[in-house]
């Protein structure tokens, strides 16, 4: 973990480089980079935190306007779907986490596209899902515009992802199954993400804690 | 014979038997064709079947029975007759069946048979359309699937496990699981209510391996459209047209299953439209279409979702529905100050459609104008004279179109065009009036002006052009031009007759002259009198409104009347009103008419603009109720008193005209005062009640009070608005009757007195017939015959006060000397009344006896008693001085005869008085012991107690009194404010 810490400092630190870097006007890869925050991983870090409340609400949200009951939910939605990776992505390294975070929110836009497209054929134009699901689908858009900042800071890009093929359903009720099943994997995901970004953070701090203590400890011996 | 016999019956059998033969074979037409197939979306099973040729031809009427079944087992579901006549063209027959169960649930097979002439033929073989519960899939399905129901339907679904599976659980809004799981469970949901819009989801699960466990349907509970309502169409161009129309209420399916809306035309056979409604809030519909040629259409509009359809007919020509777009390019062109062309544009421009237009002219004061256009063509550039216009003045213009021919309705207005039209000459004239004040060698005449209706200015910078000329002597008329808003000037006149003139002048012109003429007059009469009384008539008002009256005369041709709208300040905003030659009346109807101000009017007869004042009047709009008066009471004596309220302004000071007064009086008992009329306050106390209504009689006395009675008083003065609430009142107690208090006492002490007094004559005599009575001191008493029977007849200890108090040290002096000189004389002189003395000493000069209470009683002790302060020293009794000072201090030879001492503290005396009574510590001096310095006083003890009252001993050895006469001529009147001593 420590030296993930590290290796994550020095990334920051080359990330700065490459920023003085693009200053220059010179025909790089920097140049997508130019309307990126400064420090991506924060703002992805903070994005995922609020994005995982409104993928809890929205899960829930979508489960009352279906009609569906909460028997529906434990017998057909609760059930992981291809798209999502299994176990947590955080303690990988940052750029396969990155990486794998940016496949799962390719897949997640990709599924608000279909789940939205779905809704419109049940629901009023002017329904609240239909407005949250746009909402969720904005988040994850720019969740995935600063992933890919991420890696522009970095000097690279996230490399081409395959999204798992889902069977074509036709039927109304069957959308409404594969929405909810969607929404509830990516609010679970969300919540795995931000624990895991939490854990992580604590552990950090933790670390540079002991670090000075133990400067400390050697600037003073007889102690 | 017998041949032939034979021969006959044989042709008969055989002729018998083949006709038999023969209708039987006729008469059963079996079904040899049958087809069953069914469309899963309805839920409906569609048979056809067929006859042979020959039945057909035959043209019979037929009946066909038709069963059909569910499930393998041919359970018979429907039975049903079908009735028709064969012919050649209805081939092959056709019947459908609706069913509740979804068709794949279980397989249904169907049968029939015909009946010709009572005779069925035998039923066909039974055709089956398969279930999908015998299907070999591996897949779990639910039937119907994304099903759309009416509210309060029952609805039926069932689950079809795959080929190795079992239902377990349906979940509907619950959980229910099956109790005994079979592969396909139907369920019937009864009486389906209004559910969530997407659809309310219905699962099965399932047990057993397949390709997944469960499956799942939704089921849209709605209503059937609404028939269109508030259908219109028009055309705005003739090119396009709309036709719109409301969807009624809600019915609670939406997205894919939201009402269609067609538009069929039955003219040219087209669907013009097929909206399909966007949402359940989307309350109106919209359909367009180009019209080309076709002018007049015969629609059908229907309304349509999977519940079912509505329709309604409808006829629409479109010449008769033309809304013209809103005209623009407003322009205007100045023909005069009162003329004006206005211009504009209208659409289309690529066709002509006859249009009238109207114009709409928005004066500044609010008063709306129309004007209506000629048919014009919308490719044109129409235009309208506007005439009659106010000069400079700032006019609105806007303009809508219609169709000339059909009239439907009218454009939306074009947007406003502001226009100020030129300047002219002001119109009409101005009113003239006058107030004319005497001066020293002539008149001042205030002139006032006002626009009469109809006057306008028409241009910018008006003045008003004032000339006046003497009409009497030949002189040059003077001038003066006042700008405006000036409405007033004052300009001097002598004493001769003038005409004076006013215009109202722009730069274009004056407007024509209105003329007044003044009199002439001189001295004394300059001021306008009506006689020599002048006197000023009452008037009534209302809110606001006031009558002025007077008694018309033929000679004028016109009564002008004039007020202040403001009487009480400067420039009183003199206003005034004219009225015709035939009036005797005239209504003032003010809103500065203020309730409690007393307004002037003077009415004026005018002839030939020259007016002369004929009445005053005064009066109110409304009257108030006046002040209070300030009330004095100038006279009180038993049973009456008299009030009086002089200074109480009776003039235009007060808000209404004072009518009188009314006198209100209440005791405690109420009203039982002669010449009194009771009285009920709004808060409900009775009072005694007088009137005066003279207003000047200020005085008055309320009589037949009752003696030792308090009573509330109050005077109001009483207006036309009436009078004010009893708030403030006049307290006062009828004085006692002193004749009937000391009647029975003067009686009882005369008989008193005249038996002392023969007591005293005869003392002698009254001595020896009594036992003896012991002699005092001889060397004390040098006074021949005269003893005193302290015990019996000093009454001192029946109260001693606690403070006595001497006015002044040179009174003291004064009486010092007198005293020594008086002890001298008391010696020879027999002291024939008693005097009465009490001492305490006050803080630096006086003697005070004090009491702690100075609302307490007063005693009065009887005897003189002299305390010197030589004695002082001696007194055992130091607590006489620590009453008020703190140290004890020689007395001065201080005393003072007094012939009555009032105690304060009656009550607290009262009880100590027998105990005190015997107190043998007291010490009792004779004043014959006196040094020169003083006399020696009877020492009084005055107790530190407030109100203690203490008797002098009865056992000491002299008491010497002093005249009256020696009391009065020395004694000060002594008065103390602490009420604890009182010489009279």
């Amino acid at each position: 973990m420590l030296w993930r810490l590290e290796t994550f400092g020095t990334l920051l630190a080359v990330a700065q480089n490459l920023f003085i870097l693009c200053m220059e006007p010179v025909n790089s890869s920097c140049a997508s980079c130019q309307r990126c925050p400064k420090d991506p991983l924060s703002k992805i870090r903070d994005q995922t935190r609020l994005m995982e409340r409104k993928a809890r609400d929205l899960s829930n949200s979508y489960v009352t306007h279906q009609g569906l009951h909460r028997n529906h939910i434990d017998t057909l939605c609760h059930e992981a779907v291809p798209g999502f990776p299994k176990g947590t992505i955080v303690t990988q390294p940052e750029m396969d986490m990155l990486q794998q975070l940016y496949r799962t929110m390719v897949y997640m836009n990709q599924s608000f596209q279909v789940i939205r497209e779905h809704q419109q054929d049940l629901n009023e134009p002017d329904a609240i899902l239909l407005q949250e699901l746009r909402h969720a689908h904005l988040a994850v858009r720019g969740l995935l515009s600063n992933i890919v900042c991420a890696f522009c800071v970095q000097g690279a890009s996230p490399s081409p992802v395959t999204i798992p093929e889902r069977p074509t359903v036709t039927k109304a009720f069957q959308q409404k199954i594969e929405g909810c099943k969607v929404l509830w994997n990516y609010a679970r995901f969300m919540e795995r993400l931000t624990k895991s970004l939490r854990e992580n953070r604590k552990q950090v701090q933790r670390t540079k804690m002991g670090r000075r203590q133990g400067k400390k400890k050697k600037a003073s011996p007889g102690c | 014979m017998m041949n032939h016999f034979g021969l006959q019956t044989l042709l008969l059998c055989v002729t018998t038997c083949f006709c038999i033969y023969h209708t039987k074979e006729s008469c059963v037409f079996p079904v040899t064709f049958l087809n069953v197939s069914k469309n899963s979306t309805l839920q409906r099973l569609l048979v056809e079947w067929d006859v042979s040729d020959s039945a057909r031809e035959s043209e019979q009427e037929m009946v066909f029975e038709i069963q059909v079944s569910q499930t393998e087992e041919k359970n018979v579901v429907w039975m049903e007759y079908y009735n028709t006549t064969l012919s050649k063209l209805n081939k092959p027959l056709f019947w459908s069946w609706d069913s509740e169960l979804p068709l794949e649930c279980a397989s249904h097979s169907v049968r029939i048979r015909s009946k010709v002439a009572e005779v069925w033929s035998p039923w066909s073989s039974w055709e089956t359309v398969l279930g999908l519960d015998t299907s070999d899939d591996d897949k779990p399905l639910i039937f119907p699937e994304d099903k759309v129901v009416q509210e309060g339907s029952n609805f039926t679904f069932c689950c079809i496990g795959g080929k190795n599976q079992k239902v377990e659980t349906i979940i509907i809004d619950t959980r229910y699981p099956v109790s005994t799981p079979k592969r396909t469970i139907v369920r019937t949901i009864n009486k389906v209510s209004l559910g969530a819009a997407g659809g309310q989801a219905i699962a099965c699960t399932f047990a057993g391996s397949g390709y997944k466990n469960y499956t799942g349907t939704l089921l849209h509970v709605g209503r059937l459209p609404d028939e269109p309502k508030n259908i219109f169409c028009e055309t705005r161009d003739m090119k396009t047209a709309k036709c719109t129309w409301k969807s009624g209420n809600n019915i609670y399916i939406s997205g894919r299953y939201l009402a269609e809306y067609k538009l069929f035309d039955w003219f040219s056979q087209k669907t013009l439209c097929f909206e399909i409604q966007a949402s359940r809030s989307k309350e109106w519909c919209v359909c367009s279409w180009d019209i080309h040629q076709q002018m007049t259409y015969n629609f059908t509009l229907t309304a349509e979702n999977k519940l079912g359809k509505k329709s309604v007919n409808f006829s629409f020509d479109v010449a008769h529905r033309v809304y013209p777009f809103r005209p623009s390019d407003l322009w205007e062109e100045y023909v005069s100050a009162s003329k004006v062309k206005l211009y504009w544009t209208m659409e289309p421009r690529d066709k002509a459609i006859d249009l009238i237009c109207q114009i709409e002219n928005n004066h500044p004061d609010g008063k709306v104008e129309w004007h209506n256009s000629s048919a014009v063509r919308s490719n044109t550039y129409a235009n309208i004279m506007i005439s009659g216009l106010q000069p400079y003045t700032i006019h609105k213009f806007r303009i809508r179109c219609g169709a000339a021919k059909h009239f439907w309705k009218w454009s939306e207005w074009s947007k406003n065009l502001t226009i100020t039209t030129k300047e002219a000459a002001p119109s009409g004239k101005l009113d003239l009036w006058r107030d004319i004040t005497p001066v020293v060698g002539g008149r001042n005449v205030t002139l006032f002006w006002k626009q009469l209706p109809g006057f306008q200015a028409n241009g910018r910078n008006i003045s008003y052009e004032i000339t006046w000329e003497n009409l009497e002597e030949a002189t040059e008329p003077e001038h003066i031009s006042i700008s405006a808003p000036h409405n007033s000037t004052r300009i001097c006149i002598g004493y001769h007759s003038y005409r004076i003139s006013i215009t109202a002048k722009n730069h274009i012109n004056s407007s024509s002259p209105s003329e007044i003429i003044i009199s002439g007059g001189t001295g004394n009469d300059a001021e306008e009198k009506i006689n020599a009384t002048d006197k000023e008539e009452r008037v009534e008002g209302t809110d606001h409104r006031i009558w002025i009256h007077w008694q018309p005369k033929d000679t004028f041709d016109g009564y002008i009347v004039d007020w202040c709208n403001f009487p009480n300040s400067q420039p009183c905003d003199l206003q005034w009103k004219r009225s015709g030659f035939n009036t005797s009346g005239v209504l003032i109807n003010a809103v500065a008419f203020v309730p409690g101000v007393r307004y002037h009017f003077r009415v004026f007869g005018s002839v030939a603009n020259k007016a002369s004042l004929l009445e005053k009047k005064i009066g109110y709009s409304k009257e108030l109720p006046p002040s209070d008066p300030d009330v004095k009471i100038i006279g009180l004596i038993p049973y009456s008193v008299s009030l009086a309220w002089d200074s109480y302004r009776t003039d235009e000071t007060q808000p209404g005209f004072i009518k009188g007064y009314n006198i209100y009086v209440k005791s405690l008992q109420g009203c039982n005062l002669k010449g009194s009329t009771k009285y009920m306050a709004p808060d409900g106390l009775v009072w005694c009640k007088y009137t005066i209504k003279n207003p000047e009689e200020k005085r008055f006395t309320v009589e037949h009070l009752v003696p030792s009675t308090a009573y509330q008083l109050a005077v109001k003065a009483v207006t036309g608005g009436g009078e004010t609430p009893i708030t403030q009142t006049v307290n006062i107690n009828a004085l006692d009757d002193l004749n009937m208090t000391y009647l029975p006492l003067v009686l009882g002490i005369i008989p008193f007195v005249l038996i002392t007094a023969i007591c005293f004559w005869k003392h002698k005599w009254l001595k020896d017939c009594c036992c003896q009575i012991p002699s005092p001191d001889a060397k004390v008493l040098s006074f021949d015959g005269f003893k005193v029977a302290s015990e019996t007849e000093l009454k001192v200890s029946d109260c001693i006060p606690d403070v006595v108090t001497l006015e002044s040290k040179s009174e003291a002096k004064k009486l010092n000397l007198w005293s020594q000189r008086t002890m001298q004389e008391e010696r020879k002189t027999a002291v024939t009344d008693s005097s009465w003395l009490s001492l305490v000493p006050n803080e630096d000069r006086d003697f005070t006896c004090s009491s702690s209470d100075s609302e307490a009683g007063i005693w009065h002790l009887k005897n003189p008693v002299y305390l010197s302060s030589a004695a002082y020293d001696s007194l055992p009794y130091q607590n006489l001085h620590m009453l008020h000072t703190s140290e004890p201090q020689p007395l001065p030879l201080l005393y003072q005869p007094q012939h009555d001492i009032e105690i304060m503290n009656k009550d607290t005396v009262m009880p100590r008085r027998e105990a005190m009574i015997g107190d043998t510590s007291l010490i009792y001096i004779s004043q014959m012991e006196a040094s020169c310095s003083g006399t020696r006083l009877n020492y009084l003890y005055c107790s530190t107690e407030p109100g203690e009252c203490l008797g002098y001993n009865p056992s000491s050895d002299l008491v010497t009194s002093i005249s009256d006469g020696d009391l009065e001529q020395y004694s000060p009147t002594f008065t103390s404010t602490t009420g604890t001593l009182l010489l009279d």
